[in-house]
């Protein structure tokens, strides 16, 4: 899959996005053990980010697919 | 409802629009940036946009909120990048039959781009 970092998510782990290999699908409680895991300072974003794929968020019990591209999006605060 | 979307860099000059036979309100917003933040002066905002997520997801909120309240045709435009104090960070234009869904439709898209559009203010000049 790849990861989109955006905002404080990309200061948070010094890039803008990554590929990571899975073998399986994902919860979204799976992400965010994987990515906490890869990048320990975004634990801080945890709780207040939300996950988005193809221009919608994503929801609690949505499933991650090996070919998804996932963005990491941090509370918004445009205008 | 036509819906024109900008979000780029660009400065912000609100467009003189040419009004139809068929409106009878133009409602116009122009956020700016203050020179504050948090309290403590500022010179200028810094913005970042995930404009390929930002874009449809104004077009949805916008084509959602038009059932409520009957617009003829909105733009908006909304800056990303370094914007100085006293320069505008979006500008919105809605034209409608009357007042009321225009100044509706107006108000109500600033709630929701303020909670589910992916643009950021992500750090202060001083």
């Amino acid at each position: 899959m790849t990861v989109l970092y955006f905002a404080h998510a990309r200061r948070a782990t010094g890039i803008s996005d990554e590929k990571i290999p899975l073998s399986t699908s994902l919860s979204t409680t799976e992400f965010w053990d994987l990515i906490v895991q890869r990048h320990p300072t975004l634990e801080a974003l945890r709780t207040s980010s939300r996950l988005a794929r193809e221009n919608d968020f994503l929801r609690a019990d949505d499933r991650i697919e090996p070919d998804h591209e996932i963005a990491i999006i941090p509370p918004v605060s445009g205008g | 409802m036509d819906i024109e979307i900008v979000i780029s860099e660009a400065v912000i000059v609100p467009p003189v629009f040419c009004v139809n036979a068929g409106v009878g309100a133009l409602a116009e917003f122009t956020g700016t940036v203050r020179g504050e933040e948090n309290g403590e002066p500022i010179s200028a905002l810094v913005y970042e946009a995930y404009p390929a997520m930002a874009e449809p997801v104004m077009r949805r909120l916008l084509n959602e909120l038009s059932t409520a309240h009957s617009c003829i045709a909105v733009r908006v435009q909304h800056r990303t990048g370094i914007i100085r104090v006293g320069e505008a960070a979006i500008h919105i234009a809605v034209r409608a039959k009357h007042r009321a869904p225009a100044f509706a439709l107006l108000a109500a898209f600033m709630d929701r781009l303020k909670q589910d559009v992916p643009i950021w203010k992500i750090d202060t000049l001083s």
